[in-house]
């Protein structure tokens, strides 16, 4: 059926091979939708911009191949909601104000989308799956947004100031089910053998996850068993623990340096599918930050206190001596050693502990008086 | 399509039932009457031997319908089987995290058998090797060593170490020899006691038995062996290539606590074989002996969790002074290693993966168990999806017009009325009591086996798990941030 598609024939040549194994392709796109993080974005790209560039990519993947699939998923700071395709219940609440939509009064919201973004025309002639899709996204980000009351932004666990982290964590479960289900739940054994390939793209704007640490680990590990790569395209500072998604299971990471060319990014570094990847040369991520969270305070700590029963993370020794996940009672002596200081000699006390340690050092006189010999650094 | 089922099945059934009968005459002589069903093996717990069990044929347990079609029940045996995988294990089980495991081969000339493709030597040489990959998989800060039995004597294959490499090359080297002479499991298991002696007592011990003989020469009495082993907290389990054999069976049950199904597999086949190996990769739970025990010797370990980076020129690592152009740095001492886990040869701090710990993370707080919507709540609930995967869930007229469901898997045979009744009125809908979302059976399965969060839970954000929250006053130990309320409101039982 591919083969009748015009696109296929360019890659005939080169990678016939590929063209054999060449499946349909799920991408599930997960927008990160939180109000306060897109409103305060320094180098702006606003949320309807990045939407615009988000459905052209949508778009562009569905035209690759025939029978590529699109999935669209909202993470909110109080929700997380399928944006396309939609819950059956969703077509029933505004199914029939959608179809009077899509018949002729074009929404104007994608006719000014369509008109900036891209050049196709709107109106009949446009395709009807895009169409699908850009109405379906759109209409429920519109209704998403609109009743974002003042609640769902605030900070849950003080009271006092604002909270704009995603339910990333639960954008991200829903995904890998969503995934489950469309790939019938069976986890292929090899590279090659599931019947369509399934990729997830989280477009992040918000960077403080700490507290959605477990979680989010246990979204990495499910997609790494079930070989979904997750690729992250980070608008605005790097997040920790989504370095450590794509890396763990193959993804592309990248942070937008020009926010604005979001589109540029999109096309050239995350439309290409896992088969295609493995003949480019993608600007992803060299190092990866591989900190954690401590389970006390939230605090991302690259040296934390473990219990070595339950393997739980804190960023200082517990007050009471025993850990607040499992009970354990730490030895008390150990605990000591932990919370022990090390003792300073003030440097003005070289000259003394030179003449203290006289015989010893006579030979070496000369570098003592140096200060203490730095680390080798690498 | 479903003619075509039907003709297979017809077909293919006259065929399999001479097999099963060619095997149920080499019952006592032969070892292939151990392999017939899964549901078989699992009877073995009630005391006799498989062989002993009464035979079930598949095709008894699976019916025609009114059309004569099987595919109704071939899809009803498939919901009747992930229903039976519905519930889980909730208690926060403590396992052991730290292992430390000896896995013994047998080399002996049982092993020369093609009874598995390509022999069995060859093949639980490669199941090995996949065993010790998943193993370091899923137990990162974990060690294990390899023991082969050979010529009536234990060999040391490779050391107690962390190094999944050096275990895998030992094992292959093994693949050019021939099994030869009888094997021993009392000189085996002195051996792994021995390798184990000194295994600090936070760790678990742990000796999994790859054996295909049917017999083992012991210089001395197995039995004080057995006993020693139990006393030092030492678990064996054992795979068994051929039948059940009584000492092995003995020395699962008196190492375990008595839980013999879970640690005496006998396998069916190959992909039997590599399920019941790789099913030794799960950390146990830990016993009450071990409990107490871990009580007093815990302590905190100070980690590092150093970043990787890249270089553009090349330097030295600390370790092996080798020049690379990446490693990770050290976060106290910013030394540069090339492979974690590992000390810091600077500072001496222990470095890790992060990732490494949060791996074992859903074992300490595992997933509630859902419950099945019934269908009064059904109907008047205004959800018609699934939550997490937008599955439409089934209406209740369409369902009830289906047929019955007849089939009861497996040895559960439990073919009253009322549990029919209730079957076919299942609604397919499963809540999570803490976020009340519905969830389809797949999605259920999925979240508890696979991804082990609740998409519900996930999805509602703080105002969601709010209650949890409420249920607690406010913490002076614990600041009452979400997921620290999450842990907490969910005390572990140890
Ligand atoms: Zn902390
Ligand atoms: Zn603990
Ligand atoms: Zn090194
Ligand atoms: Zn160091
Ligand atoms: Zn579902
Ligand atoms: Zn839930």
């Amino acid at each position: 059926m591919n083969a009748v598609d015009g696109s296929a024939h360019v890659f005939q040549e080169n990678f016939a091979e590929e063209l054999e194994e060449e499946l349909p392709s799920l991408l599930v796109l997960v927008l990160d939708a939180s109000p306060l993080s897109w409103g305060s974005q320094s180098p702006p790209i606003s949320l309807r911009e990045a939407v615009a560039s988000l459905l052209v990519f949508a778009n562009s993947h569905l035209s690759l191949n025939h029978s590529n699939e699109i999935a669209v998923l909202a993470a909110h700071p109080s929700t997380v909601r399928f944006l396309y395709p939609l819950p059956p219940s969703a077509v029933e609440e505004s199914g029939s104000s959608s179809n009077l939509v899509r018949d002729d009064s074009v929404d104007p919201v994608i006719a000014a989308e369509d008109a900036d973004e891209s050049n196709i025309p709107t109106g009949t002639s446009m395709y009807k799956q895009f169409r699908v899709v850009n109405e379906a996204v759109m209409d429920q980000l519109e209704d998403l947004i609109s009743k974002t009351t003042e609640k769902d932004i605030t900070s849950k666990d003080g009271g006092e100031g604002v909270s704009d982290t995603s339910m990333i964590s639960g954008a991200l479960s829903m995904a890998l089910a969503y995934i489950n289900r469309q790939t019938g739940g069976d986890v292929p054994t090899t590279e090659e053998s599931s019947a369509i390939k399934a990729r997830i793209l989280l477009v992040s704007v918000c960077s403080d996850l700490a507290a959605q640490y477990v979680p989010i680990m246990n979204c990495i590990f499910a997609a790494q068993k079930m070989k979904v790569p997750i690729d992250i395209c980070k608008i605005g500072d790097d997040t920790v623990f989504l370095q450590q998604a794509s890396d763990t299971t193959g993804g592309i990471y990248i942070n937008l340096d020009h926010p604005k060319g979001l589109m540029q990014y999109l096309m050239t570094a995350f439309l290409p599918d896992r088969l295609l990847r493995k003949h480019l040369i993608l600007p992803t991520q060299s190092s990866v930050d591989f900190r954690a969270a401590c389970f006390c305070h939230k605090r991302i700590v690259d040296i934390g206190y473990v219990c070595n029963i339950c393997l739980s993370i804190f960023c200082e020794p517990p007050v009471d001596g025993s850990c607040s996940i499992c009970d354990t009672i730490f030895d008390p002596r150990e605990l000591a050693d932990l919370i022990k200081q090390p003792v300073l000699i003030p440097l003005s006390g070289n000259g003394q502990k030179k003449k203290a340690k006289k015989n010893k050092t006579k030979r070496n006189g000369d570098y003592d008086s140096t200060p203490a010999p730095a680390t080798p650094s690498a | 399509m479903s003619d075509s089922d039907e003709s297979y099945n017809e077909a293919s059934s006259p065929d399999s039932e001479e097999l099963t009968g060619s095997r149920a005459l080499s019952v006592g002589v032969s070892t292939r009457s151990t392999r017939k069903s899964n549901a078989e093996l699992r009877s073995t717990t009630g005391g006799g031997y498989v062989w002993e069990d009464s035979i079930q044929r598949p095709w008894d347990i699976v019916q025609e319908d009114e059309g004569g079609s099987l595919a109704n029940a071939i899809a009803d045996l498939v919901q009747a089987n992930k229903r039976k995988r519905l519930f889980y294990e909730q208690t926060p089980l403590q396992r052991g995290i730290i292992r430390h495991l000896m896995l013994v081969l047998d080399l002996s000339s049982a092993m020369a058998d093609k009874d598995l493709r390509p022999s069995r030597y060859q093949l639980s040489l490669q199941y090995a090797i996949q065993f010790i990959n998943e193993y370091f998989e899923q137990n990162p800060i974990s060690q294990l060593g390899v023991i082969g039995m050979k010529d009536g004597l234990a060999r040391l294959i490779s050391q107690l170490g962390g190094n999944p490499t050096e275990h895998v090359a030992a094992i292959q080297a093994l693949k050019k020899d021939e099994p030869a002479g009888v094997p021993s499991l009392q000189n085996a298991l002195e051996m792994a006691r021995g390798a184990l002696y000194h295994v600090p007592s936070h760790g678990t011990k742990e000796v999994v038995i790859i054996f295909g003989a049917l017999i083992s020469c012991d210089p001395g009495d197995i039995h004080k062996t057995v006993a020693t082993l139990k006393a030092e907290q030492i678990r064996v389990r054992v795979v068994g290539l051929a039948a059940q054999v009584a000492v092995c069976k003995e020395l699962c049950q008196q190492t375990n606590d008595g839980d013999l199904a879970s640690t005496y597999g006998v396998i069916l086949n190959e992909q039997h074989f590599k399920e019941v190996l790789l099913n030794a990769c799960t950390p146990p739970a830990s016993t009450l002996n071990e409990k107490a025990k871990s009580k007093s010797g815990s302590e905190l370990m100070r980690m590092g969790f150093p970043s990787r980076v890249v270089e553009t020129t090349p330097s030295f690592c600390a370790c092996h002074t080798r020049l690379l152009k990446g490693g990770y740095l050290c976060p106290r001492c910013n030394v540069k290693v090339c492979s974690l886990p590992t000390e810091c040869p600077a500072c001496g701090l222990t470095l890790i993966l992060s990732t490494h710990l949060a791996r074992s993370y859903h074992h300490l707080m595992p997933l509630k168990n859902w419950y099945e919507v019934e269908w009064p709540e059904a109907r008047s609930s205004k959800t018609s999806a699934c939550f997490s995967c937008s599955k439409p869930f089934a209406l209740p007229s369409v369902h009830t017009a289906s047929t019955k469901i007849r089939i009861i898997a497996g040895s559960s045979t439990v073919s009253s009325s009322t549990r029919q009744e209730k079957e076919s009125l299942a609604t397919g809908r499963f809540r999570c009591p803490t976020c009340r979302k519905q969830f389809c059976i797949d999605c259920d399965l999925f979240a508890h086996e696979v991804l082990h969060n609740c998409p519900g839970c996930e999805a509602a954000g703080p105002s969601g798990r709010q209650y949890s929250t409420t249920a607690k006053p406010a913490g002076e130990i614990l600041p009452q941030t979400n997921a620290g309320s999450r842990f907490s409101s969910a005390p572990i039982s140890i």
